[in-house]
């Protein structure tokens, strides 16, 4: 009789199987870090980035109060504190360019600005020594590789009474 | 007899192969899904826009209505105050408030105890949010920086979440030091140029049973005793001195200390009551002199009068030592909440 020595159909097609799921799942794995670590690289940039800008300009507003603030061209605002002296905000769509003062910083790469918006509001019947009234600056950075916006929201409140921000 | 030929797999190897590799699978799933979550972490809790955020509701409570929320919050028996809503109950400017949340994108705000493990200890049976429950229970608490009594929990709009630490300081524990050997006068620790001029008397005590007599002589402006040990100074510190007065003579009278002795004074002041107590302080830098360890001189300025002065109850701290620079108390707060004590005592501040 033939004596029978190799692998039989049925141990084959479950070897395989096995292997096969083993292959897909580590390649599902793969792919995945391979994506969270190129997200989360760039994310890590922009947050980075972000931080650095905010900084920045909520450091300035915590020292200086602001007593006006006007527009010096396309994206570009300038700011007049109570000790008279000026800093300018400003992007740079093309180079890509952010500056606040003498601080210049240059987007990650691939991202790119959005909207420019300088606003305040004041909300009415306010008791006269608090906080009534808000400037809002915001600055949307964007890029292609994540969700979301990495761009600048600075918050600035004070008083329409003791402070005049035209 | 038919021999058994079957060389494929046996039940066992292939259990044992099917475990091996499920094990590696889970190992490997559980492994990715923690360096995933530590990222969604990273990008979820305490990011750039909700830290400052909090910074600007911190700013604005502050402003507005703080000690009433703080005293709401000390009453408030489930351990946290919900400022969501902006309530009128609370917040002066509720309106006002409003603004600002939906301006900054948040969506709860939550007011506690700077100690997380007072609102964790309770936290699955208050109304939070699961999410914000997770994250209330991420924040760690550093002891060793606690200063500040309270804390804000703040969930954004966008489902990131970030705290900031507020209010007024809690009370940290201060060591005081009193440079005299024996404030007290309890028979040690000070000598008299002349001895007829001065000695321990049990006439009157404010501490202890002893008190320093000193006796005006009619030939003389002043009258002055040492210390019998010296004390070293420390140009740059901010020293407090006290004590306590009696005269039973009507009219008025002037103490002084010196430290070293040349003026400036260490201390000085217009005994003004009569028949009873009266304490003289004073906060003093040394800067015009030089570091040296010199006795302290007290005098009586009896101006020529021979009516007697008793003193008791001396102080002398180092504030800037005790308390670091830059963060001495004021006199006033010395005057209230430092009582006598020889040698250390504990204070709080």
């Amino acid at each position: 009789m033939k004596k029978k020595n190799g692998f039989t159909v049925v141990e084959l097609v479950v070897s395989f199987s096995l292997v096969m799921v083993i292959v897909l799942f580590l390649f599902q794995i793969i792919i995945s870090l391979r994506e969270m670590y190129v997200n989360n690289g760039v994310k890590s940039s922009l947050l980075n980035k972000q931080a650095l800008m905010m900084q920045q300009i909520y450091d300035d507003f915590r020292y200086h109060a602001i007593t006006s603030f006007t527009n010096c061209g396309d994206d570009c605002v300038t700011f007049t504190f109570q000790n008279n002296t000026t800093t300018t905000l400003k992007i740079d769509r093309d180079q890509k360019l952010f500056e606040y003062g003498d601080y210049v910083t240059k987007l990650v790469d691939g991202s790119q600005f959005g909207d420019f918006i300088v606003s305040t509001e004041t909300i009415p019947d306010v008791s006269s020594s608090k906080y009534d009234s808000i400037l809002k600056i915001v600055i949307s950075i964007t890029n292609p590789l994540v969700e979301g916006d990495y761009g600048v929201t600075v918050v600035y409140q004070y008083n329409s009474n003791a402070t005049t921000i035209s | 007899m038919k021999k058994n030929q079957n060389k494929g797999f046996m039940l066992a190897e292939t259990l044992i192969a099917a475990t091996f590799i499920l094990g590696t699978l889970v190992f490997l799933y559980i492994q990715f899904r923690n360096v995933n979550q530590g990222y969604q972490t990273l990008f979820t809790y305490n990011t750039v826009d909700a830290l400052y955020a909090a910074e600007n509701m911190k700013k604005f409570y502050l402003q507005d209505n703080f000690d009433e929320i703080a005293a709401s919050f000390r009453s408030n028996m489930n351990r946290y105050l919900d400022l969501s809503e902006c309530p009128a109950s609370y917040i002066g400017e509720s309106e006002y408030c409003q603004k600002l949340m939906d301006i900054l994108g948040i969506k709860t705000v939550i007011f506690a105890d700077v100690d997380t493990n007072y609102l964790v200890d309770v936290l699955d049976t208050t109304d939070i949010s699961p999410s914000l429950q997770k994250f209330i229970r991420y924040v760690k608490n550093d002891e060793e920086g606690v200063l500040l009594k309270y804390r804000i929990f703040i969930e954004m709009d966008d489902g990131t979440f970030a705290t900031a630490k507020l209010g007024e300081a809690k009370p940290q524990p201060y060591f005081v030091h009193n440079l005299f050997q024996d404030g007290d006068f309890e028979q040690s620790g000070w000598s008299p140029i002349y001895i007829e001029e001065a000695g321990y008397s049990t006439d009157y005590a404010l501490h202890g049973n002893y008190s320093m007599k000193v006796n005006g002589v009619a030939s003389k402006v002043e009258v002055v005793f040492y210390t019998t040990h010296t004390i070293s100074l420390v140009p740059t510190h901010l020293y407090y001195a006290r004590i306590g007065v009696y005269k039973t003579n009507p009219a008025n009278t002037a103490i002084d200390m010196y430290w070293p002795e040349a003026e400036p004074s260490l201390l000085n002041g217009v005994v003004n009551k009569t028949n009873e107590w009266q304490m003289i302080s004073m906060l003093s830098n040394r800067s015009t002199f030089n570091a040296v360890s010199s006795a302290l001189r007290l005098d009586y300025n009896n101006e020529y009068q021979a009516t007697p002065i008793y003193f008791d109850g001396a102080l002398l701290i180092d504030l800037t030592a005790d308390f670091g620079a830059g963060k001495e108390p004021s006199k006033e707060w010395c005057d209230e909440n430092i009582p006598f004590f020889n040698g250390e005592y504990q204070v709080e501040r």
